[in-house]
């Protein structure tokens, strides 16, 4: 039934440089929270986990997003490159169908590979012994694969939709816009004319993936989360899957 | 039935997502407001007759719309300002204060290197959002009630003119910016006077009307060098501001303590910075000494005259 | 068993399939002749409805099932011989018990027992022989065959043909697109030869005393 997606998660434990990422990934994360990289605000050494968090899982969102990306671009063009599509698309296999599960296998690899680093956030809480934390670590983290599961599924789509080097500069753009979004807010309110005019255009136009990401740390430490930001990364994450179905290729 | 239930899962989605969207001001800064306002009893001690915070809507811009808070409710509305700003700004017929929400105050703060002395964040936190929503009050307060240095425009003109494509804020900002004309080493040893002023001991009244005119002398030799403009943009900036400083300075001790309300507000009294920053001290310190001097100045006080007068009236006595 | 009528495809404001008609009986071997370019990968792709066809009509006997061998096989290089059949079979929805039984009779017949390799150590023989492979799952009674002897040794070729033929006495209907003439004359019962998209020549085996490369060499005029 699932086998398409079955093969295409197969292929990436298989492959090594899919470790090496996520090793160098989990290795920041833990070295930030380990405290030999120290994080300081005005020159004062921040240490305690409540405000650590919104700090690293930042950091593990960009991290994790950028990974997502990599993970998703090339996946379906490749198929569709070495023409193992012919095969699949000859066995009454539907587009959305295929299309649909080599995304799926994309967004279970990227958010396989955000939860390692994430694992990063858990130990560190099993570490210092926040059992509330880590408790909350677990559903914490289906708040926060949100957007990187959205990124995911939006990479899927613009390599359906465009070519490989546009898919992967929008995607990338899309991301980083995203999980930038407060800055983004910030500097539109600042700057006048055009600028302010394309700053706009493109906080309208992005998801506000690090308003989605950040109520998960809110909800790590026990503050109470906005649902308004939890559902604007549902629902990219939605919009994602149905540009999966709504985009076809012409050509097997 | 599976395209009808992704339709349906879509439209619940969206729906969901634009319902809570009303909602969209963070709890934290519902928390400030009220918090803000609960300190009302520190204003009135205060005594300036008819200043109240809820009198003013207050309207937090969060980047995409502004919340308005008045009367016990919380009203999402298309940004009348859109730019973060902390002012007193006429809507229609009457004066609001607009801030940026403490996350875009957070986030402007970071990006412009964050507040001095302070850790959480940029620098900026509830206890600075809380004195800035009283200090952008008292300009509403302000702007509504009195003709200031005699000029009164109404929130109506003044709403009409930014309508017509006027530009907000006034004259005294670009007269005022660095290079002001004003001599650093005048300014500077008028504001270690004033400083001496509200350190020297209340009761020793003698001591401070002493220091004042001594104050007051240096003061009108320096404004003799100056031009009219500018002379009248400080004088101005230091009635508005310096009073507005004043109510700030007064709530943050309540909310922030003795220890912090030093830091922030007496410490740095004398320090000189290029712009408007110095008056905001310079007045702030004038309220400071007509308290020592008269604790019932501001029975007459209308922002009718620069505060140099009100002190060199009660200087005297 | 397959009936083409008028086919048209059109790639860039260019007919490289034009008005193309012909069928394939049941049990036959029927061969796609023509020089690169001549439009035979297309009008399989167009049989097998990997690309829309621009024009005319396909008509396939109903619930037939196809088996493809790809030109250019290529199967995800971390996967075993044995691991490619499952996968496909899978997408089949071919029961695994039968999968478990058909797979190693298929990859013997295809000479790939040694199931541990992965495919990226494949040569391009034991590739085009594991493509044979995957076709043959399901045992469907239509195979199509796109250049099935490209790059084999002699020897891979004359294997090939050996299992080619040893299908066709199984009552398998075959369709080979191929330009290596010997190997279709060997085995096929008719065919059609292409030019620029065209049919110019319906070949039956045996209908003339000249050999197929006479025939391709007369009509094509030595290039295409």
């Amino acid at each position: 039934m699932m086998g398409i997606m079955k093969n295409a998660l197969r292929e990436r434990l298989r492959r090594k440089d899919i470790y090496v990422v996520m090793g160098i990934g989990l290795l920041i994360v833990l070295l930030c929270m380990s405290g030999t990289v120290t994080l300081s605000i005005d020159g004062v050494p921040v240490t305690d986990i409540s405000m650590l968090l919104p700090f690293v899982l930042n950091a593990v969102s960009v991290i994790g997003g950028g990974i997502a990306v990599a993970l998703s671009l090339r996946t379906i063009p490749n198929e569709y490159e070495k023409k193992t599509s012919h095969l699949v698309w000859m066995r009454g296999i539907s587009q959305k169908n295929y299309h649909g599960q080599l995304a799926l296998a994309n967004v279970i690899s990227s958010a396989a590979a955000v939860f390692v680093l994430y694992a990063g956030v858990m130990i560190f809480a099993g570490i210092k012994g926040e059992t509330d934390v880590l408790l909350r670590s677990i559903p914490g983290f289906l708040i926060f694969v949100c957007g990187t599961a959205g990124v995911s599924l939006f990479t899927s789509a613009m390599s359906l939709a465009l070519p490989g080097m546009a898919a992967g500069a929008v995607s990338v753009a899309v991301m980083l816009a995203g999980t930038m979004q407060p800055l983004l807010r910030t500097l539109s309110g600042i700057v006048s004319g055009v600028s302010r005019g394309i700053l706009r255009g493109i906080l309208i136009l992005t998801p506000d993936l690090y308003a989605a990401e950040s109520q998960a740390g809110e909800f790590l430490v026990g503050n109470q989360v906005d649902i308004h930001s939890i559902l604007g990364g549902m629902l990219f994450l939605y919009a994602g899957a149905m540009m999966i179905t709504v985009f076809q290729k012409k050509e097997a | 039935m599976y395209k009808a239930a992704m339709c349906i899962l879509g439209a619940a989605l969206l729906s969901a997502w634009l319902f809570t969207g009303n909602q969209g001001i963070s709890e934290e800064n519902k928390k400030i407001y009220k918090e803000a306002v609960d300190l009302q009893e520190q204003a009135d001690t205060l005594g300036f007759e008819g200043f109240c915070l809820a009198d003013y809507p207050v309207a937090m811009y969060d980047g995409t719309s502004d919340y308005v808070f008045y009367r016990g409710k919380i009203e999402k509305r298309t940004p009348v300002l859109q730019t973060f700003a902390g002012t007193a700004y006429p809507v229609e017929d009457h004066f609001e204060v607009i801030i940026p929400t403490l996350e875009q105050f957070d986030h402007l703060m970071a990006l412009t290197g964050g507040v001095e002395g302070v850790v959480s964040g940029s620098g900026y936190g509830p206890l600075e959002q809380k004195a800035a929503i009283w200090h952008e009050a008292f300009h509403a307060y302000q702007l509504t009630d009195f003709a200031i240095l005699g000029e009164k425009t109404t929130a109506e003109e003044m709403y009409e003119e930014l309508e017509n494509g006027g530009q907000a804020g006034n004259s005294e900002n670009d007269v005022l910016k660095d290079g002001d004309g004003v001599r650093q080493t005048d300014m500077e040893k008028e504001m270690k006077l004033l400083k001496k002023a509200v350190e020297t001991d209340p009761s020793a009244i003698d001591e401070i009307q002493r220091i004042v005119l001594e104050y007051s002398e240096c003061r009108r030799r320096r404004m003799e060098g100056m031009e009219k403009a500018a002379r009248d943009a400080e004088i101005r900036c230091e009635l508005t501001e310096g009073t507005a400083y004043y109510v700030e300075a007064s709530v943050y001790r309540t909310a922030a303590g003795e220890k912090a309300y030093k830091e922030r507000y007496l410490e740095n009294l004398d320090t000189y910075e290029g712009g408007r920053g110095k008056y905001y001290r310079t007045g702030f310190a004038k309220c400071l000494i007509l308290d020592r001097l008269n604790p019932n100045w501001k029975e007459t006080f209308d922002f009718t005259r620069g505060l140099d007068k009100v002190l060199e009236e009660y200087g005297r006595k | 068993m397959l009936k083409c009528e008028h086919l048209r495809k059109v790639y860039q404001k260019k007919n490289v399939v034009e008005d193309l008609s012909f069928s394939v009986k049941k049990g036959e071997v029927f061969a796609l002749l023509g020089s690169n370019g001549a439009g035979k990968t297309t009008t399989i792709k167009m049989i097998l409805n990997l690309i829309p066809k621009d024009g005319g009509n396909i008509r396939r006997e109903k619930d037939v099932q196809m088996g493809y061998s790809p030109e250019t096989p290529y199967f995800h290089p971390f996967l075993t011989g044995q691991e490619v059949l499952e996968f496909y079979g899978g997408l089949q929805r071919i029961k695994k018990e039968e999968l478990k039984r058909r797979i190693p009779e298929l990859l013997q017949r295809a000479g790939l027992s040694k199931s541990s390799t992965k495919v990226k150590h494949y040569s391009k023989g034991m590739l085009q022989r594991l493509a044979l492979a995957q076709a043959l799952l399901g045992d469907p009674q239509f195979l199509i065959l796109d250049e099935p002897t490209a790059g084999l040794d002699a020897m891979g070729r004359l294997e090939m043909m050996h299992t080619i033929q040893a299908l066709k006495e199984e009552g398998k209907t075959i369709l080979i697109n191929s330009h290596i003439l010997n190997d279709i004359e060997r085995v096929c019962d008719r065919g059609i030869i292409l030019k620029s998209g065209r049919l110019i020549y319906e070949w039956e085996n045996g209908e003339s005393e000249k050999s197929l490369e006479e025939i391709f060499v007369e009509q094509i005029g030595g290039t295409d």
